[in-house]
């Protein structure tokens, strides 16, 4: 009996060669084949990483698309559905839904910085200013969870970028934060925290842990997992950063596969191979060859639209400009002419080169 | 006395220029942001900026996130964020070709995307000047464009607190306020400068209802100029041209359409081989009957 070749009847998305090969590195869509459609009405919430913050100011402009906020952001915080600030471990959002719906109540209640005054353990970075006082951390962060229990409830979408698997937890009751807490606090026992490395198993438990907490406080919602591309900016096992980062990315990118194939609600969006696949040939870093250029969010922000929103609406994106948008990243867009005058009051004659 | 830093693109000389005329007492300084973070880089230091930049008490201009020279301003500066200006409504037909240096000359990147579309479907350039029409722009999605980018950029700015609700139509109604999709008309870097220096409480909030340009000089109107095609300028009550401006040796000098068109083909098929396909773009073509 003759068996014919299975892959003759292929898509052209299948085949490495027309899928990839032919085609101009900006015009490849990795579109996933479970996918939904993001209707109006829609609140999207998103948390995660450094990654997750561009897709939050992204879908914050986004035509269609509507960013929950359930607090707003100033200036100079991060832009997500509240102030959570970055959350880079499965751990820290499960024990974001712990906390504000109160079961878990954590014994670092707040740390102490160098210049005197107190941060929460859990957001450190999000008032440059800090607290002047302990209570004063309590007191907002009442409000924050209030807030973040809306998020959870309210949301019809909610998008989490996976970053990191490498974390700091309290040893006295597992708390976990977002950076080690010497790095904020030079009063910080090192005797109280310890460094993790979250396993396969872990992080796959946490998201299943997440996935039915928030469909238990929400029925509703759909979830999108993302895993950040951006490499990890130090590690503290005895690795190479390098075979610490591949580390890091490829549990969490496999947890994501198997909690889509074990959850109905559960979708993964490509946005980690969109900008750290070799097709790009590297474009999409920076010069440190860790910072994800303003081209790169662009072009994750276009297949995004194209998966989850609706099929009508999205012709009519793709063939606008917006769709395309400028290749030059947005916040270093330069002008395009060299006579502009680049300079006002500084000493040129100085220069070395 | 005051010491104030400018970070920017090609608003960078026009932001300088108001805040003198705003603060006289004030010493102001700038640099674009690809400068400064050349300044700032181990390769070509310039030891007097780095001075300036960690002494600074006020800094104006682009978010400096993880910069390098935002890493050395001072923790307690005051800090006006300025997001870069970009608006596509009126040139819906610009875009970027990274590596393709562009008719406009001096280093520009700009394109058509009609020319280049056409250009990558082999179309011959009389068939390419006969697709500037309606018909054309309204399958590329041109004319719905302005609403969105409207959007976008009042988005952009206010949530750096800037509000530019109502701005549009001010602006407009003095006719094209763009030089290109990024170089506006200085009356508008004005407001928009005016209006963060509220949102930073520099200035009071009776600033809001001013909209002149403070007899700042208007560099930008000194450069290139890509014009607004004249079907999508009368939807908006505007005059338009299809005539381009371009630097060339230190002068500028117009190009018509037909000019344009062979200049740009010129250009892309100096690398030919490295074109992007363009597939969507191409379809809109064929959906045209262009070949």
């Amino acid at each position: 009996m003759v068996v014919p070749n299975p892959y003759l009847n292929r898509m052209p998305e299948h085949t490495w060669k027309t899928g990839v090969a032919a085609l101009a590195p900006r015009s490849i869509a990795p579109i996933r084949a479970k996918r939904f459609t993001i209707g109006d009405g829609s609140w999207i919430a998103t948390a995660g990483s450094c990654f997750a913050q561009e897709i939050g100011k992204r879908l914050a402009s986004m035509p269609g698309a509507a960013l929950l906020r359930a607090e707003t952001a100033g200036s100079d915080q991060p832009l997500f559905s509240a102030l959570y600030g970055n959350i880079y471990t499965t751990r820290q959002l499960v024990q974001l839904l712990d906390r504000a719906f109160d079961i878990f109540l954590p014994l670092d209640n707040a740390w102490r910085r160098a210049d005197g005054r107190y941060v929460d353990p859990f957001r450190p970075y999000m008032f440059a200013a800090g607290f002047a006082a302990v209570e004063d951390v309590a007191n907002a962060r009442q409000d924050h969870l209030a807030a973040v229990r809306r998020v959870f409830m309210d949301c019809s979408v909610f998008i989490f970028t996976l970053g990191l698997t490498e974390g700091w937890r309290a040893r006295a009751d597992g708390a976990v934060f977002p950076v080690a807490p010497g790095i904020v606090s030079d009063e910080a026992d090192s005797a109280r925290y310890a460094f993790h490395n979250f396993t396969y198993a872990e992080a796959l438990a946490d998201i299943r842990d997440i996935v039915t907490r928030l469909r238990s406080v929400n029925p509703v919602v759909r979830v999108i997992l993302t895993v950040s591309p951006t490499p990890l900016a130090a590690t503290y096992t005895a690795e190479h950063v390098i075979v610490a980062t591949m580390h890091s990315k490829s549990i969490l990118r496999a947890v994501c596969s198997e909690a889509e194939a074990e959850f109905d609600l559960v979708y993964y969006f490509p946005s980690y191979e969109i900008i750290s696949g070799h097709f790009n040939r590297g474009q999409y870093y920076g010069g440190n060859l860790r910072t994800v250029t303003a081209q790169g969010i662009e072009h994750v922000m276009a297949v995004f639209r194209q998966t989850y929103f609706d099929a009508q609406e999205q012709r009519k994106v793709d063939k606008s400009p917006a769709a395309m948008a400028p290749e030059t990243p947005l916040d270093q867009l330069v002008c395009d002419e060299e006579d502009i005058v680049r300079s006002v009051g500084f000493d040129c004659t100085e220069l070395t080169d | 006395m005051t010491k104030a830093l400018v970070v920017s693109n090609c608003a960078t000389s026009a932001y300088v220029g108001g805040l003198k005329v705003l603060f006289p007492a004030w010493e102001v300084r700038g640099a674009t942001s690809n400068l400064a973070a050349q300044w700032v880089s181990s390769n070509a230091p310039n030891p007097s900026f780095v001075e300036y930049v960690q002494d600074c008490d006020i800094y104006v201009g682009l978010p400096p996130d993880e910069s390098q020279y935002g890493q050395l301003l001072p923790k307690q500066n005051l800090r006006v964020m300025i997001p870069p200006f970009r608006f596509r409504g009126l040139q819906p037909d610009v875009f970027h070709l990274d590596g393709f240096s562009s008719a406009l000359g001096n280093g520009s990147t700009l394109h058509s995307r009609i020319i280049t579309a056409s250009f990558r479907a082999g179309l011959t350039p009389a068939r390419t000047r006969s697709l500037f029409n309606l018909n054309t722009y309204e399958a590329f999605n041109f004319p719905s464009l302005y609403e969105s980018e409207k959007q976008e950029l009042i988005g952009r700015f206010g949530r750096h607190r800037i509000d530019l609700s109502g701005s549009f139509e001010r602006w407009i109604s003095r006719g094209n306020f763009l030089y290109s999709y990024n170089h506006p008309r200085i009356d508008v870097l004005m407001e928009i400068l005016r209006r963060a220096l509220v949102a930073a409480e520099l200035l009071p909030v009776s600033e809001r209802e001013r909209d002149d340009d403070m007899g700042v000089a208007d560099d930008l109107g000194e450069s290139i100029v890509w014009p607004i095609y004249p079907e999508i300028a009368r939807l908006r009550g505007l005059e338009g041209s299809l005539n381009w401006r371009r630097a060339r040796a230190g002068n500028y000098e117009t190009l018509d359409l037909n000019q344009f068109v062979q200049a740009s083909y010129k250009r892309i098929s100096a690398k030919h081989l490295e074109t992007p396909e363009l597939p969507e773009w191409i379809d809109i073509l064929k959906s045209l009957d262009a070949f």
